[in-house]
């Protein structure tokens, strides 16, 4: 009782001390590598608009406001009622592009989640049972390579109908492979090393091997992978809506609102400046957080 | 006699050459060939060659932590090498080892607590307190001090390190020891207290050890036999005593005239081999030490010298006995 109640408090003690310890930890890399906190700080605000849109948006992302529309029936200009104009059927492009950030990101992290599931999977389990495994894996991955990826992707959004859920499920199940080698190469390196050699001669089955020895030290370049590959994910949406096999309208995405301002940006450019410009921040922000996180995380591989 | 503790007959480890599209087995490098020897209980065998000889491949095999290719390894009645997975596990808890570099053989992840309790948790042994009590108590027997469970692995040295390896290869209980070159990657100094920590643990646990190690000065002081390894073949064995003042074997001998001496001022013949370790791969025919043997006869190069027993207790392959 006595022993386990000062184990306890030893534990809490300790700690805190870690925490401590960790905060300072987090400034410093912070402060080395400020990559990791512009990218964050991009990321984190397009996190918030997503959460708050409604909080955040001015209209109803897809009401058709008359007033949005001159009397000649051209879209209205950036004014007090619109402050970034309204589109070409008079609704408001500020709130559309509020609206669009949450199926942004929706897809980007969804899409990227499956891919890191499907690649973290088949990476591990090609590079540590090695032999007729490791080669059937990598010859469907480099398959996968070598299909030019987005007409992979709209053939398979086509089949499926376009619909959010189906376009991130299209992107995340074709977009594996590259996390599938760097994942594989990762656990080539580590399965070699001797903490995973004295848990084998200890009697370690493989599943313990893969979960409690392999899996812990390849963490690194799979949260470095699937965060350039948000960013990569999003910019994928955006070029399938554009193409109009992605979101569908009326709901509002990136994408199809640059598609939508395309034929009259001369006469209404501020159809795709705010669109744009979130397109830009997201991938930017995406990537500079995945870079810095390498830069911080593996330090050996340059750019 | 001595209780035989473990046999190894006719080891064998080949790693095929695989070449071209369809990896095809164009050869074969034969890394430990026809190795046989018995360790008895309570005694230490050193295993000496240079890099590559196949040492450190056969302590792995021993442990079917490589597959053996061919051959026997008998402990306790049972062939180790036929086992299925699930009956080797049994007898993991037997035998461990303890690797070369301290750096990686602790998993940067974990605090050393963890580490320790990990072989305990594999076997399904004692309950959680229990475990804490046990891997305090390993920790204290090989100099740690147990407050080190609360600590990550690259908090401590590579002595400290290397204690912790130990430990872990402990907690256990086993009662063979392979120690793959456990202080070739230290200073000297740390060397011995990690040489004197073994000797120590090996008198109260009662443990046998298999010293794999390059380094011939550590291996006559912690060794009872010594085997002499070259390209993956056994070349010579015997007392450690025999071994140093009367080395059968040209290789051996040219192995132990490379030792540094003391006495700056005390004349010794260096024996210097000729030429570079001939590839594995393609070894040469008849002695695999002919190539390079400065004592070399006609019939090295055409008949494989015999294991046999040239003195009491001292094998050697080669045709000079």
């Amino acid at each position: 009782m006595d022993t386990s109640q000062i184990q306890t408090t030893n534990v809490s003690t300790v700690n805190n001390r870690t925490g401590l310890k960790s905060r300072n930890k987090v400034f410093k890399v912070l402060r080395t590598y400020p990559m990791i906190l512009v990218g964050g700080l991009m990321v984190f605000t397009l996190l918030l608009i997503a959460i708050f849109a409604p909080l955040i948006a001015t209209h109803n992302p897809i009401t058709q406001y008359p007033t949005g529309i001159s009397d000649i029936g051209a879209p209205k200009g950036p004014n007090s009622e619109f402050i970034f104009g309204a589109d070409s059927i008079g609704r408001d492009v500020f709130s559309r592009v509020i609206y669009g950030t949450r199926v942004s990101l929706e897809v980007g992290i969804f899409a990227s989640l499956i891919s890191l599931f499907i690649g973290v999977t088949l990476g591990v389990v090609s590079g540590y049972f090695g032999k007729w495994v490791d080669m059937v894996i990598m010859r469907i991955t480099d398959t996968m390579l070598a299909f030019p990826f987005l007409l992979f992707v709209i053939a398979l959004v086509a089949v499926l109908k376009p619909s959010i859920t189906n376009v991130f499920i299209a992107i995340g199940v074709l977009g594996w492979a590259m996390m599938t080698r760097i994942v594989r190469g990762e656990v080539l390196k580590v399965k070699e090393l001797e903490y995973v050699q004295s848990a084998k001669a200890l009697g370690a089955s493989n599943f313990v091997i893969i979960f409690k020895e392999i899996l812990p030290n390849v963490v690194a370049p799979v949260i470095v992978m699937g965060t350039l590959l948000v960013g990569q994910n999003i910019m994928l949406e955006a070029a399938l809506s554009f193409l109009g096999i992605g979101i569908q309208p009326p709901t509002a995405s990136w994408g199809n609102m640059l598609q939508d301002g395309m034929n009259t940006y001369q006469i209404a450019p501020w159809l795709i400046y705010l669109p744009g410009f979130a397109l830009l921040w997201a991938t930017l922000g995406f990537n500079l957080l995945g870079d810095g996180l390498r830069d911080w995380l593996d330090p050996t591989v340059g750019n | 006699m001595t209780e035989a503790l473990l046999q190894v007959k006719n080891l064998k480890k080949y790693f095929p050459i695989k070449k071209g599209i369809l990896q095809q087995t164009v050869g074969h490098v034969k890394a430990v060939d026809n190795v046989s020897f018995t360790v008895n209980k309570g005694e230490t065998i050193g295993i000496v060659g240079e890099s590559g000889c196949g040492k450190s491949t056969t302590g792995k095999t021993i442990l079917r932590l490589l597959e053996p290719t061919d051959g026997e390894i008998i402990y306790k009645n049972e062939n180790l090498a036929s086992l299925s997975a699930s009956k080797l596990k049994e007898y993991r808890k037997e035998m461990q080892i303890v690797f070369q570099d301290p750096f990686s053989s602790l998993n940067p992840r974990y605090r050393i607590g963890r580490i320790l309790e990990r072989p305990m948790e594999i076997h399904n042994l004692y309950t959680k307190k229990e475990r804490k009590q046990k891997v305090a108590e390993i920790l204290q027997k090989c100099g740690m001090d147990p407050s080190a469970v609360n600590k990550f692995p690259h908090e401590f040295s590579g002595g400290q390190r290397q204690r912790i390896g130990i430990a872990r290869a402990l907690t256990l209980n086993p009662n063979l020891l392979i120690l793959d070159e456990p202080v070739s990657a230290l200073d000297v100094s740390i060397q011995s207290q990690i040489i004197n920590l073994l000797e120590d643990l090996q008198d109260e646990m009662d443990l046998t050890y298999l010293f794999i190690s390059h380094d011939l000065s550590v291996v006559r002081h912690i060794s009872d036999r010594i085997l002499v390894m070259y390209l993956g073949q056994m070349f010579e064995m015997s007392e450690t005593m025999a071994l140093f003042k009367e080395p059968l074997h040209p290789y051996t001998r040219a192995l132990l005239s490379a030792i540094p001496v003391h006495n700056p001022t005390e004349k010794r013949e260096r024996i210097v081999l000729k030429g570079d370790l001939p590839s594995p791969s393609n070894p040469p025919g008849g002695c695999v030490f002919h190539t390079r043997c400065p004592s070399a006869m006609d019939i090295c190069k055409q008949v494989k010298p015999d294991w046999k027993q040239a003195k009491d207790g001292h094998f050697v392959a080669c045709h000079l006995y």
